[in-house]
């Protein structure tokens, strides 16, 4: 049963991930003009990394951890560039410019001790929660309030901001108690964060309309 | 899975649960809260845009009023007048006859003009055609109209707005201008509708002026609610060229920023 779950969860995951890249996929269309067409790649290297890539090297070498910090640390930078793309206000993109900066220092500094990896990924989660911050004050101040739930930047933030929230107490709090995902049942927290994530993408994908994505 | 994990299980997965339940209970409150204020000032924008626009009919009405009064006294009063004195001076029956004739035709084009049917189906280039045959009719103004491009069907209420500008100008221009020609150009573009409407008269400065004698304000608010942009260029003895800029298929029809 203990050997069971891994398995399932791990798998659980790859399905949530390839669901969003096809359903991107299917939708693309919608969203073509928009710096959120990006996504769709970013999905699908997503899919590749984690749920290709990442088991068959891990076949080889168990020692896998780089491919995912290099992975970690690509889809924050992408993050920051998207929120760069959307923000419209001139002092939010300085900030990001500012913070992504920092954050790559950081991040350079923590990847040369494994133990201090995961403090990179909690601080990239701080800095998204922040921009998203930035990105619901613009759409709170614009029309777009009206038609919400077609937006597909708003998802997006949704679903950052919704996985990140729950991510950084999860991995401060692994600590604090000194257990970690390797134990099965605190993947089911993986698993259900993994779900909020992509289900919201996937909502996204199906609810947004073309005509309000062309930013 | 010994008890110390069970509880650190329980304590991670209940904060997670928590910061997630309120961040969403945030995010709703907060959309659904600035929801409904933005449907409160659209429907009011919504009230007042429907104000303009019955503000704008009632004063093209009272215009149209004053035109017929105009017209009943100076053209075809005068005329009855004429043919009276013709009558009274023994003048020849052909001479009363061609008077009469041109009373007569007269009063059917007024009678054409203030149809009330034919006022609500009117489109913006006929609203304009018309106002421009009458100065020349009545020789009020030399005026021309232009109409280039592919005309494009825009909003009527729209159209009210932008004839009841046109018809403020024209007043400005006749009144005021001491002006002997009126152009006016409807350019219709792929995206765009501009209408350009200049006269040669004494014109004014637009530094030293003060605009709300004359309805630069009024003429400018009145753009501004139909999202469009209203520019006035104009310098002493040199004429006044108003331009009225309206980007086509627009979401909104009105302005909910005024």
């Amino acid at each position: 049963m203990s050997d069971f779950y891994p398995y399932v969860m791990s798998y659980s995951v790859s399905a949530f991930e390839f669901a969003a890249a096809v359903i991107a996929t299917i939708h693309y269309k919608k969203y073509v003009n928009s710096s959120e067409a990006y996504f769709l790649h970013f999905l699908w290297v997503t899919f590749f990394v984690d749920s290709i890539l990442g088991p068959l090297i891990g076949i080889y070498n168990p020692g896998n951890t780089w491919l995912y910090y290099g992975y970690t640390g690509m889809s924050f930078l992408f993050y920051y560039w998207w929120y760069y793309s959307i923000l419209t206000e001139k002092l939010y993109k300085k900030i990001i410019l500012t913070i992504s900066a920092i954050f790559i220092i950081l991040y350079v500094l923590n990847g040369i001790n494994i133990e201090h990896h995961k403090y990179s990924f909690i601080i990239g989660a701080s800095f998204v929660l922040i921009f998203a911050g930035f990105h619901l004050h613009q759409l709170f101040n614009s029309n777009y309030t009206l038609i919400i739930k077609h937006k597909l930047s708003f998802w997006i933030t949704t679903a950052l901001v919704l996985f990140n929230i729950g991510m950084i107490p999860f991995i401060l709090l692994s600590k604090y108690f000194n257990v970690w995902a390797h134990n099965s049942v605190f993947g089911i927290i993986l698993l259900f964060l993994n779900m909020v994530l992509y289900g919201c993408y996937i909502i996204g994908f199906i609810w947004t309309k073309k005509k309000y994505n062309h930013f | 899975m010994d008890e110390k994990e069970i509880q650190s299980f329980l304590i991670i997965s209940s904060v997670i649960l928590f910061l997630l339940i309120m961040t969403m209970i945030s995010l709703f409150v907060l959309f659904q809260k600035r929801k409904n204020a933005l449907l409160l000032k659209n429907e009011f924008a919504k009230k007042h845009f429907e104000q303009e626009i019955s503000k704008a009919q009632i004063e093209i009405r009272e215009e149209t009023f004053r035109n017929i009064s105009w017209e009943l006294h100076d053209n075809i009063g005068q005329l009855l007048t004429l043919a009276k004195i013709q009558l009274q001076s023994d003048s020849s029956i052909n001479e009363v006859k061609g008077t009469l004739d041109k009373c007569i035709k007269e009063l059917r084009i007024l009678s054409k003009l203030i149809n009330p049917d034919a006022l609500k189906n009117m489109s913006l280039e006929q609203a304009v055609s018309d106002e421009i045959n009458r100065f020349n009719r009545l020789n009020f103004i030399e005026s021309q109209l232009t109409i280039k491009g592919q005309q494009i069907k825009i909003d009527s209420k729209i159209e009210i707005v932008f004839f009841r500008i046109l018809q403020e100008f024209f007043s400005n221009t006749i009144k005021h201008a001491k002006a002997t020609h009126l152009d006016v150009i409807l350019d219709y573009q792929s995206d765009m509708l501009i209408i350009i409407a200049k006269d040669d008269g004494l014109g004014f400065d637009l530094n030293k002026q003060n605009h709300s004698g004359i309805g630069l304000t009024n003429i400018k608010s009145r753009a501004k609610l139909v999202n469009a942009s209203a520019t006035f260029t104009s310098e002493p003895n040199k004429g006044t060229k108003l331009t009225i800029t309206y980007k086509l298929n627009h979401e909104g029809t009105y302005n909910s920023n005024c």
